[in-house]
C-alpha cells in the first residue's frame, strides 16, 4: 500500500460527483416515477423520493424551481422530472436535483387548476351565499383587462350602446404572462380602495390554458373574494371555465356577456318607466272611477231608497190626514148647516104668521095672549090678530066648552 | 324627497305606488298623495335617463392615479 495514493472520503464524493455532473445524460434527463415521503421544507425547498415498483431515488427540488410549479405535488403522484443527478457530499448521497415537474397524465396547469379549486372550495371561496349583488344600474363600471384587444372594445361598445349614462373606467392589465395575476389583483384593488365604481368587469378574450391562467391563480381569486365591489368574471368563451369564473359574483360566458348581464339597456329602462307612467295615471283613474261607482251603488242601495220611501210614505199620510181633516171639517160644516136649516124651518113653523096665513086668528087681552076662555069675562074687550091687520072686540057671550 | 332618490329608488318607489294605487286600498286623500309622487318621480326618472351622460376613461399612470379620457375607436 506504500506508493498507493490514500483518498478521503471528502475526495471521492468529490470524484464521484464530478463524473456525474460532466455527464452527458446525467447532467440533463426526464426521469418518471411516483412521489413519495414528499416534504416541503419552511425554507420553500422540496424534498421527497421518486420511486417506482423495483427501485427509489432521493430527490431534492430548490425553492427558486418549487415555487414555479403551479401544482402542489403529492405522495403517490405520477410524475416527470426534468433535472439532473449530482451528489450530496457531505452524506455521500447521490440524488435528483429536480428543475420542473408535470403530472404524468393530465397537464400540470389542469392538475393545479383542480388543487387550487379544490382548496379555496374549502375556504368557502365559492359560496352563493357570499355572493354580492349586481347594482340595478352602476353610475360607473371599472374594467379590469387588456388595454387592447377585442375584450375592452366588446366590453366598452357595448355598454355604450345600452346605456349612454354610465361611466366606465379601464384599469389597463396584462392578462398574460408572468405578473399578470398580480396585476388582476391590483386592478381590483385599485377599484376597492378608490371605492370609484359600482361593479367591476375583470377578464379577457379566449385562449389558450396558459393564456387564461392569470384567472386560476390564487392570488387573483383571493382579490375577488376581498373585493367589495361586485364582480364579474368574464374570461375567454363560453365553454372556458376559469378559478376567477367560481370566485366572482357572477360569471358571463364572454366579455361581451359580462357588459350586457352589467348595465341595463336604456331602451329597456325608458320602456319600464313608461309603463309605470301609463298604469300609475291608469290605477288612479281606476281608483277615482271605483269610488265614484261605490258612491253611485250607496245612492242607489236599499238604506237610500228606504229613506226615500219613507219621505214618501210620510208625504202620503201627512196628505191623507189632511184630506180627512178637511172631510171631517165639511162633515161638521155640514151637520151644522143641516141643523141650522131645521130649525130654521121648525121656526118657520112657529111663527104664528104662517099660523095666520091659513086662516088662524090669535086674542090678547090688554097685550096678552089669551089661551083660555076662563082668563076672560063678559064685555071685555080683547083683540084678535089677523094676518093682515086686527079687530077690537066686546065679549057678548063666554060659552064653556 | 324624491330629489335624493336615484334612478332604481325612482323607479322601485314609482312601482311601488302603482302597486299600492292598483290594490284600490287606501284613501282618497293618500291616493292623490301619492298620485303626485308618482308624477313627479316617472319625471324624476325621465329626465335622469335624458341628461345623464357617462364618460370613459382609462388609468393611464397606476402610481400617480392619472386617468385619461379612452377612445375605443383608437384599438
Amino acid at each position: 500500500m506504500g506508493s498507493t495514493k490514500i483518498f478521503t472520503v471528502k475526495e471521492i464524493n468529490h470524484y464521484i460527483k464530478n463524473i456525474l455532473d460532466n455527464d452527458v445524460i446525467l447532467s440533463n434527463l426526464y426521469i418518471k416515477g411516483e412521489i413519495s415521503n414528499y416534504k416541503l421544507h419552511s425554507s420553500g425547498h422540496a424534498y421527497f423520493t421518486l420511486k417506482d415498483h423495483d427501485s427509489k431515488m432521493k430527490c431534492v427540488m430548490f425553492k427558486g424551481s418549487a415555487g414555479k410549479l403551479k401544482f402542489m405535488p403529492e405522495d403517490g403522484m405520477a410524475v416527470v422530472i426534468q433535472g439532473y443527478l449530482s451528489v450530496y457530499e457531505r452524506d455521500g448521497n447521490y440524488q435528483l436535483y429536480a428543475t420542473d415537474m408535470i403530472p404524468e397524465g393530465i397537464g400540470a396547469l389542469y392538475k393545479a387548476y383542480e388543487q387550487l379549486k379544490v382548496k379555496l372550495a374549502a375556504l368557502g371561496y365559492f359560496e352563493e351565499a357570499t355572493k354580492k349583488p349586481l347594482p340595478f344600474l352602476p353610475k360607473t363600471v371599472g374594467i379590469v383587462t387588456s388595454g387592447t384587444g377585442a375584450a375592452v372594445r366588446d366590453i366598452i361598445s357595448i355598454i355604450r350602446r345600452r346605456n349612454t349614462m354610465v361611466n366606465i373606467i379601464l384599469y389597463p392589465v396584462q392578462v398574460q404572462g408572468e405578473g399578470a395575476a398580480k396585476e388582476i389583483a391590483q386592478g381590483i384593488e385599485y377599484f376597492n380602495i378608490h371605492n370609484n365604481a359600482d361593479v367591476i368587469i375583470i377578464g379577457r378574450g379566449g385562449g389558450s390554458i396558459e393564456e387564461l391562467w392569470a384567472f386560476n391563480e390564487e392570488v387573483t381569486a383571493n382579490a375577488i373574494v376581498h373585493s367589495k365591489i361586485p364582480i364579474v368574471s368574464a374570461v375567454g368563451h363560453e365553454t372556458d371555465f376559469t378559478i376567477a369564473d367560481f370566485v366572482a359574483d357572477l360569471r358571463a360566458a364572454t366579455p361581451s356577456a359580462a357588459a350586457e348581464l352589467v348595465v341595463l339597456d336604456k331602451q329597456a329602462l325608458a320602456a319600464r318607466l313608461n309603463q309605470s307612467q301609463y298604469m300609475l295615471n291608469n290605477s288612479m283613474n281606476r281608483f277615482l272611477q271605483e269610488k265614484r261607482t261605490k258612491i253611485e251603488y250607496i245612492s242607489k242601495g236599499n238604506a237610500f231608497r228606504q229613506i226615500e220611501q219613507r219621505i214618501h210614505n210620510l208625504m202620503q199620510t201627512v196628505d191623507m190626514c189632511n184630506k180627512s181633516m178637511n172631510y171631517s171639517m165639511m162633515q161638521i160644516i155640514n151637520s151644522n148647516k143641516n141643523k141650522l136649516i131645521n130649525n130654521i124651518e121648525k121656526l118657520d113653523i112657529l111663527n104664528p104668521a104662517s099660523v095666520l096665513l091659513r086662516g088662524y086668528s090669535y086674542t090678547s087681552k090688554k097685550g096678552k095672549i089669551v089661551t083660555s076662555v076662563k082668563q076672560l069675562a063678559v064685555a071685555d074687550k080683547i083683540e084678535v090678530q089677523f094676518k093682515d091687520g086686527n079687530i077690537v072686540a066686546e065679549i057678548n057671550s063666554l060659552i064653556n066648552i | 324627497m324624491n330629489n335624493k332618490l336615484n334612478f332604481e329608488e325612482a323607479l322601485s318607489r314609482l312601482e311601488e305606488i302603482v302597486k299600492k294605487l292598483e290594490s284600490g286600498n287606501v284613501s282618497l286623500d293618500e291616493s292623490i298623495e301619492i298620485y303626485q309622487e308618482g308624477v313627479a318621480l316617472a319625471k324624476n326618472c325621465s329626465s335622469m335617463l335624458e341628461e345623464a351622460e357617462g364618460k370613459v376613461l382609462a388609468i393611464v399612470n397606476k402610481e400617480q392615479d392619472i386617468v385619461e379620457e379612452f377612445l375605443v375607436s383608437q384599438i
